[in-house]
């Protein structure tokens, strides 16, 4: 797939080239919006406006990574999400049981090659994760899903969230230093976040 | 946390990443091979990244492709659309203009001489003309007897008021050379009766820019939505 080619088509409103580049990073914004909002229906909503949005402004894009670009557009909807709900606060028709029987849903597609225990624990490691990130102030927890989710480096971030360079890098650190406490409480019931791989050690 | 340990945080954090510059991680790598509680720090960072990366990505519940029905989306038009809109917006109000000052000027300008100045406050004429015109007041308002030596004064004063009109074509270019911008007071003055200050030539330009970039627009936005139906019925 040439990423520019299909970009520029898209710019002419070529909306199967846009199409094709939404099939590349749809599971990109998807798994953003899901981190920053925490609620799969509202990840969703906010996925679809990005991708509408992106479209619509398409020809604002003036090079650099389109990865970057297009996760700006859901940060947006996702802080767009999050004003709405503070300013209408739902609850749910169905509240979560007890015994968490929503986790049943087959989330684990993208990984078929996982055993049961590995996504037992995946599972509960997502939980405490996704908890302790919801925890985090808005801006914290966007920084830190960018970088540590995402994959994306300091410039792209700061590219994103339109921060300087200095906020990104304050922010990343106080998001882990945070996660870092609030996963603690997690120590005894997901002992395996703790046997890390070694040899990233300076 | 203290301030200071909160900038090595921040340092170690950046480490991690690899987002010191050498000298700054030459130092911190230092540091951290004696500094034990520093250490820690990093060793707690670096494992709060590790299991943040290990969250498995979830795949998309449904596919996001847009629909151009459904996500009531239009075509995005190329960049020169709008400067050709504005070129024509521009042009537009500009010919509006000139034709409004064309129609209203030289109607100003068929008004009675001290018309449009006094009327626009330019240059205090009215007291002038107060203090002109007293002399006049003055002859009307005397009594009888004195009216041969205003005649004799009036027969003797004519043939002084002729020698400027005689003289004048020598001096004076003719009005229809040289139209004055001003009077002898500096004061701007109106154009000719019947006459338009902006020529032809000027709203032909302004009109023919109008409808080439309105055309323009036009023709981009056509060529779009037709190109968006062509691809959008594949």
């Amino acid at each position: 797939m040439d990423e520019n080619a299909l970009i520029h088509d898209a710019q002419n409103g070529d909306l199967d080239a846009f199409n094709r580049l939404v099939l590349a990073y749809q599971d990109a914004l998807y798994n953003t919006a899901l981190r920053v909002l925490g609620d799969e229906d509202q990840a969703a909503d906010a996925t679809q406006e990005a991708f509408i949005s992106a479209f619509r402004h398409i020809t604002s894009f003036r090079g650099g990574s389109f990865k970057a670009w297009l996760l700006r557009t859901v940060t947006n909807a996702c802080y767009d999400e999050l004003r709405r709900k503070q300013r209408r606060p739902t609850v749910p028709l169905e509240p979560a049981t007890e015994d968490e029987e929503e986790m049943e849903s087959p989330r684990w597609l993208a990984d078929s090659s996982m055993t049961p225990e590995q996504i037992a624990e995946a599972d509960e490691l997502e939980h405490a994760l996704q908890h302790c990130l919801d925890a985090l102030p808005t801006d914290f927890r966007t920084v830190v899903v960018l970088a540590d989710i995402q994959g994306l480096d300091y410039s792209e971030i700061a590219e994103t969230v339109r921060s300087p360079l200095g906020t990104v890098k304050s922010r990343l650190a106080r998001a882990r230093l945070r996660l870092r406490e609030c996963l603690q409480g997690f120590r005894e019931l997901l002992p395996s976040i703790f046997r890390l791989e070694d040899g990233s050690h300076p | 946390m203290t301030q200071t340990s909160f900038r090595d945080a921040k340092n170690l954090s950046a480490l991690l990443d690899q987002q010191l510059n050498p000298a700054e991680s030459a130092r911190l790598q230092k540091r951290l091979q004696t500094e034990a509680e520093l250490r820690d720090v990093y060793e707690d960072l670096r494992q709060t990244r590790s299991a943040l990366r290990r969250l498995p990505q979830r795949r998309a519940p449904r596919n996001f492709v847009l629909k151009p029905s459904a996500a009531r989306v239009r075509p995005p038009l190329p960049r020169s659309f709008s400067a050709f809109r504005w070129a024509s917006a521009l042009a537009s109000l500009l010919l509006f203009f000139s034709f409004a000052a064309n129609a209203a000027l030289p109607r100003l300008a068929s008004l009675p001489a001290n018309a449009p100045l006094s009327g626009l406050g330019m240059g205090g004429s009215d007291t002038q003309a107060a203090v002109e015109a007293e002399p006049n007041a003055g002859f009307e308002s005397a009594p009888a007897a004195e009216e041969p030596s205003l005649k004799i004064v009036q027969a003797t004063a004519a043939p002084q008021a002729a020698e400027p009109a005689l003289e004048a074509p020598a001096v004076m270019p003719p009005a229809e050379q040289a139209p004055p911008m001003s009077d002898e007071r500096g004061l701007p003055t109106l154009p000719p009766p019947g006459r338009a200050p902006l020529p032809p030539w000027t709203l032909i330009v302004l009109g023919g820019v109008a409808i080439s970039s309105a055309s323009a627009a036009f023709l981009l936005r056509w060529q779009t939505d037709r190109r968006w139906k062509n691809i959008n019925i594949k």
